[in-house]
């Protein structure tokens, strides 16, 4: 198992959790000069461009500390890209994070809306 | 998710007592403190996130802001780790106690120890003027406190217990058990070891039955600076309430003051003036703070730089020292005797008996003019000293001993508290005072000098027992009013 695959189950166990709390999929692993952004969601007119973290152990620090100065700057570059580049209108938007972290065999979801407030 | 803790700040020497908000929420991990905290405060945060993490609590990956009220206090000194911690385990856990009527102070360890801190008189008497009694404090903090009534103190070592205490509401009063600092036996010094200059001893208890400030002038080797230390054998112990202010000083400055034992500083000639007045940015009391309700002793005083010199004047006049630095100012008390020695002039020679002085008047004249009159104005008395004769010294004439000398300065203290007691003024005899009038009419004193003889002569009365200053007391007084002398013949 390469890490590209557990990025990507990481990815679908946050994607059903998303729509089964009422969000739109828009898109997933969208790829900017800035990065990537994992997941784009919408919900009541907001987009919500999500980081997803996932753990299977918090060994190596826990998945909220894992987002640091440099990976929010990269994110709301990319934002604003895609922004820009795919809508002509004004859109409200939030940066999310999603952390999954796996806990006894369950998964436990931490979504914080706004990441810069 | 919200707390408020209690702790205080030092201002001056004045405890001040300030609330600590915390408020934690969903989001990513911050922490910030806001509130004028300064460097140490902003260090504090990585202390307390380890020592929680040690003493078994979660650290919150949330954002966390505190803020400590009122805003505009700069907030100094790493005793406000415990009751930063405090607001954030308050936030997590169910506190079973009343967190309103509890005042926090304490450093943290990074593995969660509860280290002893600086200026907890102050502090503590910040929080009983607020009308908190409930105070949690380092076990080591607690002998300090001894002395202070209606307060009930809980001393920890760790966090994890004071966690376990407030968690469960099982707080329980730690007997405060009053440890003593003995005198220190470093000085076993006496002044039987002093060969004659009697007058000079005599001088100095005077001197300390009314805490006049006395010079001495000598020639090298006289004895001047012996005797001048051996006045700390001497002095009268602290009365409880001065004790007080004595702690509390050295509180702030982190040692604990001997017992009951008055301060003795002798500062070396090159300190600088913040080191004697006090100063610096955090504003801290300087030596002539430290010699409250003690001696200053100022050996060589013609070598002390002059702004040193000079800015002594309103300490000594006024009893205490008014700092002001970066938009506060501080009260500092500097209630000290004064004691010092000089040469009459560059040789030392001058005035002497038998030996010849190789100066010529203007140099003498120059030497002298380094001790401004207002800073003379400011002895009550003058002793000059002489070469001891080669048949005192073959004699051993060892006339006092300090023990005869300090139950003398007590008994005269003694009667100096009935005396006030009673309401009885010293009065002066008639015989006295027509003495008075001649030798203020002669215009060697000024109104000044007058009041300041008469407190002389009152000293002198007390010494000999007696309620009235008779024809003896005066006279001795007068004796030590030598300060035209110095400049006599020049």
């Amino acid at each position: 198992m390469n890490k590209r695959k557990i990025g990507n189950e990481g990815e679908q166990l946050a994607c059903d959790y998303l729509i089964a709390n009422g969000f739109a999929i828009e898109m997933r692993n969208h790829y900017t000069p800035y990065g990537e952004i994992d997941l784009i969601g919408l919900k009541d007119g907001t987009l919500y461009f999500i980081e997803v973290k996932f753990r299977r152990t918090n060994s190596y620090g826990s998945a909220r500390e894992s987002l640091n100065y440099k990976k929010k700057k990269s994110m709301r570059a990319s934002a604003i890209h895609y922004l820009k580049n795919k809508t002509n209108i004004y859109i409200p938007f939030k940066i999310s994070y999603l952390g999954i972290t796996l806990n006894d065999g369950l998964n436990e979801f931490d979504f914080i809306e706004s990441i810069f407030e | 998710m919200y707390s408020k803790v209690k702790s205080a700040v030092v201002v001056g020497l004045k405890g001040s007592v300030i609330e600590i908000e915390t408020q934690i929420s969903r989001g990513m991990p911050y922490h910030v403190i806001v509130g004028l905290p300064s460097q140490v405060i902003r260090e504090s945060k990585d202390r307390v996130k380890s020592a929680l993490k040690e003493s078994g609590i979660r650290f919150p990956d949330d954002r966390i802001t505190q803020n400590m009220f009122p805003a505009h206090l700069k907030k100094e000194g790493a005793h406000l780790d415990l009751p930063i911690a405090m607001g954030i385990m308050c936030c997590i856990i169910e506190p079973k106690v009343d967190l309103q009527g509890i005042g926090f102070i304490g450093e943290l360890s990074l593995e969660g120890r509860i280290r002893p801190v600086t200026g907890v008189l102050s502090l503590v008497e910040g929080f009983i003027e607020d009308g908190l009694r409930q105070i949690v404090m380092p076990r080591q903090n607690l002998p300090e406190v001894g002395g202070i009534k209606d307060i009930e103190v809980y001393a920890f070592d760790n966090l994890n217990d004071l966690v376990r205490a407030v968690e469960f509401g099982e707080m329980s009063p730690a007997s405060i058990e009053e440890e003593t600092v003995k005198r220190s036996v470093g000085h076993q010094i006496d002044f039987n070891e002093v060969i004659g200059q009697n007058h000079a001893i005599r001088a100095i208890e005077i001197s300390a039955v009314g805490n006049h400030n006395l010079l001495m002038v000598g020639p090298p080797g006289c004895g001047k600076t012996m005797i001048a230390e051996r006045l700390r054998t001497v002095l009268p112990p602290l009365t409880p309430e001065k004790q007080l202010e004595s702690a509390k000083v050295y509180s702030l400055l982190g040692e604990r003051s001997t017992e009951n034992e008055r301060p003795f500083l002798a500062p070396h000639h090159s300190i600088t003036r913040a080191a004697m007045i006090g100063g610096t940015n955090a504003l801290i009391p300087g030596i002539v703070t430290r010699a409250h309700n003690g001696v200053l002793f100022l050996d060589e005083i013609l070598e002390f730089k002059n702004e040193v010199l000079q800015s002594l004047r309103e300490p000594i006049s006024n009893s205490s020292v008014l700092l002001t630095r970066n938009h506060q100012s501080v009260e500092y008390p500097c209630d000290f005797q004064l004691i010092a020695t000089m040469n009459p002039c560059p040789c030392g020679n001058h005035m002497a008996k038998d030996l010849n002085c190789s100066c010529n008047d203007f140099e003498i004249k120059r030497y002298l003019n380094k001790l401004s009159g207002a800073i003379l104005d400011r002895f009550d008395m003058l002793v000059l000293m002489d070469r001891v004769e080669l048949k005192d010294v073959s004699e051993k004439n060892r006339f006092f001993d300090s023990k005869g000398i300090s139950s003398r300065i007590l008994k005269a203290l003694e009667l100096k508290r009935q005396l006030e007691s009673s309401g009885i003024e010293i009065e002066m005899n008639s015989e006295a005072s027509s003495i008075l009038m001649r030798y203020y009419n002669s215009g060697k004193l000024s109104m000044r000098g007058h009041s300041k003889l008469l407190e002389i002569a009152k000293s002198i009365a007390l010494l000999e027992g007696t309620e009235t200053i008779n024809r003896k007391c005066l006279s001795e007084a007068i004796a030590y009013q030598g300060f035209h002398r110095l400049k006599q013949n020049l």
